[in-house]
């Protein structure tokens, strides 16, 4: 017996009902923890206190009546209204049996027992919510939570930290007063726009750092909402992205210098090579005076001035192919229709004697409009043409124009019935100053392509060609039609 | 046989000397008068009330004032340097070619790089300073 009131005891002491016994004069003689918990009052003082010195309501709400049932040998089920630590009322079902000693009623068993099972739910709630306060101070990024008033509610601590105010001057709008004056007006209204249209947004603006100095920060935020679908306000997350907009400005201003360094240079190349004209034309024209009239009299004397001309005639069209090469780098291409047959007439009439001097045919008709810069792509179409005619066998040459559009690409292929070139160098032949065929024979200054090339670039396209030797060869230029 | 009044507007010695060369060894009468900028030009081509020259020969590239100003101011005061008018270049630049659109601009040439085209060149210029009643050369 003894033992097994013992037992009794701890099944009681650990149970999650709250347990109490009470005598016939409605004094208590147990009270579990569970009690404790569901009364607010410990065991040691509820214990040889009667109900109504605990309680002294009871009386006159009737509230007792279970205890007096059981007190006249009846059980009583009943909710009833328990007030714990939280001073809210919670419902529990609870259970009154009289305790017999033989025949006589010595007294009574109240069982309550939580009724709601929401307790458990809102336990289960709280730990969930507490799990997440746990995570959001961890995280490294800034997290913030508005309600349906737009007002923020909520800053981990990391926001915190970062602000270096505590949580009370932050709610509500308090956290705005550290945005830099001048993003405050589109901070707010990106804000507050996203949010009557319950959107997603995101933005940049610049957040007071605890030390004072702003910060650029990206600040993502989305809509929440209940598990019922109700919404609930916003919630968002920020990170410090000032280093990279610090970086991302260094790039900028790099290649803002770049662009300068290059655009200099590329007046440089031409006034250079512009200017360089005039003084090899000099000693182009005097060489060639000086050897008609000394040449007669001395073989070595003319030997001598025909190798510096030699020379010189080399200097002027390398400067030349530098020239062209400046004239299409210099200034921004401007981009509009041209007729490419008109184009082709033009290239034509320009190098009219080198037509003539190689009974060259140039086969190109119904060729299509296509937006280029008329100026600089003629510069390329004179250079691929002028190069189908020179690089010749000994069948008159014969150069063909078409065009294909591949998407939003226009592909012009000029093909001839030329030499050819072993498709290997079909790359090299695009470098500057490349040669693939011997000079003495093949008149040019390894330009042209270089030239072709770079007009491609400046429309978005690409250069190439296929060939083999003695096949003749095609180059493709290719432009991209602006959308 | 009439001497042919030339005004050359150049502003390099050498190629002035190349011409003056040329000119000697064709054996031609010529007189060439030389500008050597822009502001030369404009005080020695001739009122619009007087003669102008047979032939201008105007470099587009000369110090201060271009050729092509040299051309457009002597247009707005009425005056014409030539009966004929040729601009030269050493540029091949087409922007230099559209520019000599100029209304007094009979010829745009480019300037000869051998002493074979600086000969073919003042063979047409003295052939086109010749008074129409000479031209039996062509």
């Amino acid at each position: 017996m003894t033992l097994n009131t013992h037992f009794i005891r701890r099944v009681f002491d650990n149970g999650l009902d709250a347990v109490a016994a009470f005598d016939d004069n409605l004094r208590f003689i147990y009270w579990n923890d569970a009690m404790e918990e569901a009364t607010s009052l410990l065991a040691e003082s509820a214990v040889g206190a009667s109900v109504y010195q605990l309680f002294p309501a009871m009386r006159e709400t009737g509230l007792d009546e279970p205890l007096r049932a059981a007190l006249r040998g009846e059980q009583r089920v009943v909710d009833a209204p328990f007030y714990g630590a939280s001073s809210t009322a919670r419902e529990y079902e609870w259970f009154v049996t009289p305790l017999h000693e033989g025949t006589r009623v010595s007294g009574g068993i109240s069982v309550a027992r939580s009724r709601s099972r929401g307790g458990d739910l809102a336990e289960r709630m709280a730990e969930t919510e507490q799990r997440f306060k746990i995570m959001a101070d961890c995280s490294p990024v800034l997290l913030w939570m508005s309600g349906e008033d737009s007002l923020c509610n909520f800053f981990n601590q990391t926001w915190l930290e970062f602000s270096g105010k505590p949580l009370e001057e932050e709610v509500g709008v308090g956290w705005a007063a550290g945005v830099h004056p001048a993003d405050f007006e589109r901070c707010m209204d990106t804000y507050m726009r996203a949010f009557n249209a319950r959107e997603s947004f995101e933005m940049e603006y610049r957040l007071r750092r605890h030390d004072g100095a702003y910060r650029w920060i990206l600040d993502r935020g989305s809509p929440r909402y209940s598990p019922a679908g109700v919404f609930a306000g916003f919630i968002g997350s920020c990170i410090d992205i000032t280093d990279r907009k610090e970086s991302e400005d260094q790039t900028r201003e790099l290649a803002a210098r770049l662009n300068k360094t290059n655009q200099h240079l590329e007046r440089l190349l031409y006034a250079a090579s512009h200017d360089l004209r005039e003084p090899i034309r000099m000693v182009t024209s005097f060489l060639s005076l000086a050897e008609r009239k000394l040449g007669g009299n001395d073989p070595q004397t003319a030997e001598f001035l025909a190798f510096a001309r030699g020379g010189a005639e080399r200097m002027r069209s390398t400067v030349d192919g530098l020239l062209d090469f400046a004239r299409v780098r210099e200034g921004t291409p401007s981009l509009e229709p041209v007729e490419i047959d008109d184009l082709v007439r033009d290239v034509c009439a320009d190098l009219k004697c080198l037509i003539e001097e190689n009974q060259a045919r140039v086969v190109a008709d119904g060729l299509p409009r296509m937006h280029a810069d008329a100026i600089r792509l003629r510069i390329a179409l004179q250079n691929l043409i002028a190069n189908a005619i020179k690089f010749r066998t000994l069948a008159p040459p014969v150069v063909s124009l078409s065009a294909a559009r591949e998407g939003d690409t226009w592909v012009i292929a000029v093909r001839d019935n030329g030499i050819g070139f072993d498709p290997q160098y079909a790359e090299l032949a695009f470098g500057m100053f490349q040669r693939l065929h011997d000079r003495e024979q093949f008149a040019g200054n390894g330009m042209g392509l270089a030239i072709v090339r770079e007009v491609a670039a400046l429309h978005g396209g690409r250069a190439w060609a296929t060939s083999a030797p003695g096949q003749g060869s095609t180059f493709y230029l290719s432009l991209q039609e602006p959308t | 046989m009439n001497t042919v009044r030339i005004l050359l507007v150049e502003d390099n010695p050498g190629d002035v000397a190349l011409l003056r060369l040329a000119v000697e060894e064709l054996g031609a009468k010529a007189a060439i008068d030389v500008a050597r900028d822009g502001e030369e030009a404009l005080r020695m081509v001739p009122m619009a009330n007087e003669a102008p020259y047979d032939l201008a020969l105007v470099d587009i590239n000369l110090p201060r004032i271009g050729g092509l100003d040299v051309l457009e101011r002597l247009h707005t005061e009425g005056r014409r340097p030539g009966r004929h008018t040729f601009v030269y270049s050493s540029s091949s630049d087409p922007r230099d070619r559209a520019a000599a659109d100029s209304p007094l601009v009979e010829r745009m040439i480019q300037k000869p790089e051998t002493w074979t085209e600086v000969l073919a060149l003042v063979r047409e210029v003295l052939s086109t300073a010749r008074p129409p009643a000479d031209d039996g050369e062509r």
